[in-house]
């Protein structure tokens, strides 16, 4: 029995409540709950089992001391000041939840593989979508708890157990909120998204979220006055900020923490409390009927994909130079190489999930350009080095889309790597992140550079480039160092893979790269010696990377 | 009596893609109903509209009396599918999965853990009914699907390629237990491309192609057609145009050996 079939079991009324048939869902969400377990031992049986927990507990320390960031200003705030520190702990458990959910989550709510299994029985949308719903909830709880531990702590020692079960709760609200937040967007498009155009639409709508909520957490602070933060000023309450749900949970704390019992904090309490559920009651009995229709289409879309544009091909004729063929020819130096890198071009395209998986990380680096140019006079921009790390970002979005290229759903087809007759494996990775690199990245990086370029004037030039130098190094090393694994051939662990947690500790390590950028650019003509350097040092990482035998090789 | 399945000018769409072209059926209780037709001729599709997964469709589908628009809940409790590719749980043991699935039709847990046993036991499989279905072949899994699919004894069974993978024992048990299904006034609505096994144990024929049907009837009836003598598989080449096996294979080989 585990903890959360134990919740659950205990909340009779609520699912009678909703409308769900709980017997069905309990069995859903058992079975769910029991496949995450054993999901490793899958196809790896070499594989220790104890592994991936490893990673898992160490994505959780990630949170955790992301989140002490936090909590040291709640430490520090005096207790009349406290709404703005606790708005921002609150606000950044919301983002933390949010983009697990886009990035690591969505697949489990938009699943369509077991539709073989699920749909023809007779379950219906609400039973299903609410199975999923908490399956995913279970998930960020823990997320929201690692995020929130060393907060929760500490306004349980200030401000007596009373205000740290509070905040405990509130943090665990913030995670059903987040639920809400992406459900209801998914449903919303769904109901106006045709069939057909919808797996498109749900890559768009995320690295549309992702700019929307990331963008917003780094912005609101700023809408409130940083300078506030430190200080000890108390904030003037305004109506918009009913708006703002880290608000509410924050204002919900400074009720119970300063004995402010008026009309605006228990409304503000009221919103914390009844909005998740509200939310949920909501999308469960308006959208949810719609939802297995829309699943099922999905999974028909996926069988029947006519988006491919047909070319006729004549026997004898050689095969038509598209633009993936010629490209080929010009990054990759064998025949393996080749396909490696044909392979990934054309499977990074049409892989949904590899798509929902990845492209949130776009919207990060626009996010991020977007907020700092609006702000350039704060924090970073004052240093006039915030430009750097837009670039940065571009790196970050490779590292995740490398990450996640082994993964797939078709990974039982790996067998063709094992029973061609190929030497040397690591011509195959090469190609695949030379596709990644040139289809992916580049593109992007170009749209980063130009914005850069446009504030910047030519002048940045070497910087731009010095920075992709770095970047491919630090994507080359990460992958010498970590598992090599074929594209596409290694079994889908989402709950255990935790992108988000890994993004935010490349970010970190990013950042860090990009600081001594930001020292090279004092020195006169260090950035381009640096080029050099770096540029010969990309180039001995691609050859030892392409040298990769079997045996390095982890299926 | 009343038609199990009953549908007027059914059609299917995906996208701007028609799939099924005004299917009209009329289906009794107590038959086994052989679905055949080429590759993508719309079999699975015609399945998937009727037990419930697709209900976007023009035209009238009935299912056991009820309207499968407005009570595909009520169909879905009494219908039976077994897909072809096999999807199922395969981290679970096949007792977990199969209470599972009991749970999902609201049935007991005794009730279900006796019947699942025993059915597996009728397999062959109750010294594997513990284990995970990881290791399971392709016809273990197979007798798995088959029992899910029928473990709420439902009136009307869809089987989609239900012999794939089984071996010979098996295929002939299930052969038998589909006859004996329909033997006790339940219906059986089996698509296969086996042309010998849907010869031997259909009551009645429809071959499909192209998303329209193009002959319906007993295999006598099918036969008396056309010359006499030959079997289901002349028939079915004869119907949907690919007479010319030989030559094709000739050519198959010629190009490999270029």
């Amino acid at each position: 029995m585990t903890p959360t079939l134990l919740l659950t079991d205990r909340l009779p009324w609520l699912w009678r409540l909703l409308g769900v048939n709980y017997g069905q869902m309990r069995a859903i969400l058992a079975v769910k709950l029991q496949l995450d377990n054993r999901r490793p031992a899958v196809f790896n049986q070499g594989k220790k089992a104890g592994e991936s927990t490893n990673t898992y507990w160490i994505s959780l320390a990630i949170y955790a001391v992301f989140g002490l960031v936090f909590s040291m200003y709640l430490a520090t705030a005096p207790p009349t000041a406290l709404v703005l520190p606790a708005a921002l702990f609150f606000g950044y458990i919301l983002v933390i939840c949010l983009m697990s959910l886009i990035s690591d989550f969505s697949s489990v709510i938009l699943d369509s593989s077991d539709n073989q299994i699920l749909l023809f029985r007779p379950v219906d949308g609400r039973t299903v979508l609410m199975a999923r719903v908490v399956h995913v909830a279970s998930y960020l709880f823990t997320i929201a708890l690692a995020v929130g531990v060393f907060g929760i702590l500490t306004v349980g020692y200030r401000f007596g157990s009373g205000a740290g079960l509070l905040t405990l709760m509130l943090c665990l609200l913030m995670a059903v909120l987040a639920v809400f937040l992406t459900t209801l967007t998914y449903l919303l498009l769904m109901q106006v998204v045709s069939n057909e155009r919808l797996r498109e639409g749900i890559n768009y709508m995320q690295i549309g979220m992702a700019i929307f909520f990331y963008g917003g957490y780094q912005l609101l602070p700023r809408l409130m006055g940083t300078e506030r933060l430190r200080g000890s000023q108390v904030l003037v309450w305004q109506n918009w900020h009913y708006l703002v749900p880290p608000l509410w949970s924050a204002g919900s704390l400074d009720m119970v923490v300063n004995g402010l019992f008026d009309t605006r904090h228990w409304l503000l309490l009221t919103l914390a409390l009844t909005t998740p559920f509200l939310g949920i009651y909501l999308m469960l009995t308006v959208l949810a009927p719609v939802f297995t229709r829309k699943l099922a289409g999905m999974d028909q879309a996926e069988t029947a994909d006519s988006a491919l544009p047909r070319r006729p091909t004549r026997p004898g004729t050689l095969p038509v130079a598209t633009l993936s063929n010629r490209l080929s020819n010009w990054f990759t130096s064998n025949a393996l190489e080749r396909a490696g890198f044909r392979f990934v071009w054309h499977l990074t395209g049409r892989d949904r999930k590899f798509k929902l998986r990845t492209y949130p990380g776009l919207g990060f680096g626009l996010a991020y350009a977007v907020v700092m140019s609006l702000n350039q006079k704060s924090s970073l921009g004052q240093s006039d080095g915030f430009y750097l790390f837009i670039l940065y970002f571009g790196g970050i979005y490779l590292l995740t889309a490398a990450m996640q290229l082994a993964v797939s759903d078709d990974y039982k087809a790996a067998w063709i790597f094992e029973s061609a007759p190929v030497e040397r494996p690591g011509w195959l990775l090469s190609g695949g992140l030379k596709a990644l690199i040139v289809k992916l990245m580049l593109p992007y990086y170009a749209l980063l550079s130009a914005y850069v370029l446009y504030l910047k004037g030519p002048l940045v030039i070497p910087t731009i480039l010095l920075a992709l130098v770095n970047i491919l190094a630090m994507v080359l090393i990460a992958l010498l160092m970590g598992k090599r694994q074929l594209p596409f051939t290694v079994a889908q662990d989402t709950m255990r893979q935790n992108a988000t947690a890994r993004m935010f500790a490349s970010m970190a390590i990013g950042g860090l790269i990009g600081f001594g950028h930001w020292g090279l650019t004092f020195l006169p003509n260090a950035e381009w010696l640096a080029l050099a350097v770096m540029f010969l040092a990309v180039f001995q990482l691609v050859r030892a990377y392409q040298r990769t035998q079997w045996s390095q090789i982890e299926a | 009596m009343n038609p199990v399945i009953e549908t007027q000018n059914l059609v299917q769409f995906y996208g701007a893609t028609q799939i099924l072209n005004s299917i009209t059926l009329r289906v009794m209780p107590g038959q086994v109903v052989g679905y055949i037709g080429p590759n993508g001729a719309g079999k699975s599709t015609t399945i998937k509209t009727l037990i419930g997964l697709l209900p976007h469709f023009r035209g009238e589908a009935r299912v056991l009396g009820l309207d499968l628009r407005t009570e595909a809940m009520a169909v879905k409790r009494r219908i039976g599918y077994v897909p072809e590719n096999a999807a199922l749980y395969d981290l679970l043991t096949p007792m977990e999965y199969l209470q599972f699935v009991g749970q999902l039709y609201e049935l007991g847990p005794i009730t279900v853990e006796k019947k699942a046993l025993e059915l597996l036991r009728l397999f062959g499989l109750d010294t594997q009914a513990n284990d995970r279905m990881t290791t399971f072949s392709k016809g273990m899994r197979q007798k798995v699907l088959l029992i899910s699919g029928l473990i709420h004894n439902p009136d009307l069974v869809f089987l989609d390629e239900p012999l794939s993978g089984l071996d010979a024992n098996a295929v002939v048990l299930v052969k038998q237990i589909i006859r004996q299904l329909a033997d006790s006034g339940r219906t059986v609505f089996y698509s296969s491309h086996i042309m010998d096994v849907v010869e031997k144990i259909s009551d009645r024929i429809i071959i499909i192609n192209g998303g329209t049907i193009i002959a319906d009837g007993s295999f006598a009836e099918l036969q008396a057609q056309r010359q006499t003598g030959s079997s289901l598989e002349q028939l079915f080449s004869q119907l949907t145009g690919n007479d010319d096996r030989n030559s094709t294979a000739e050519e198959f080989i010629y190009t490999l050996n270029q």
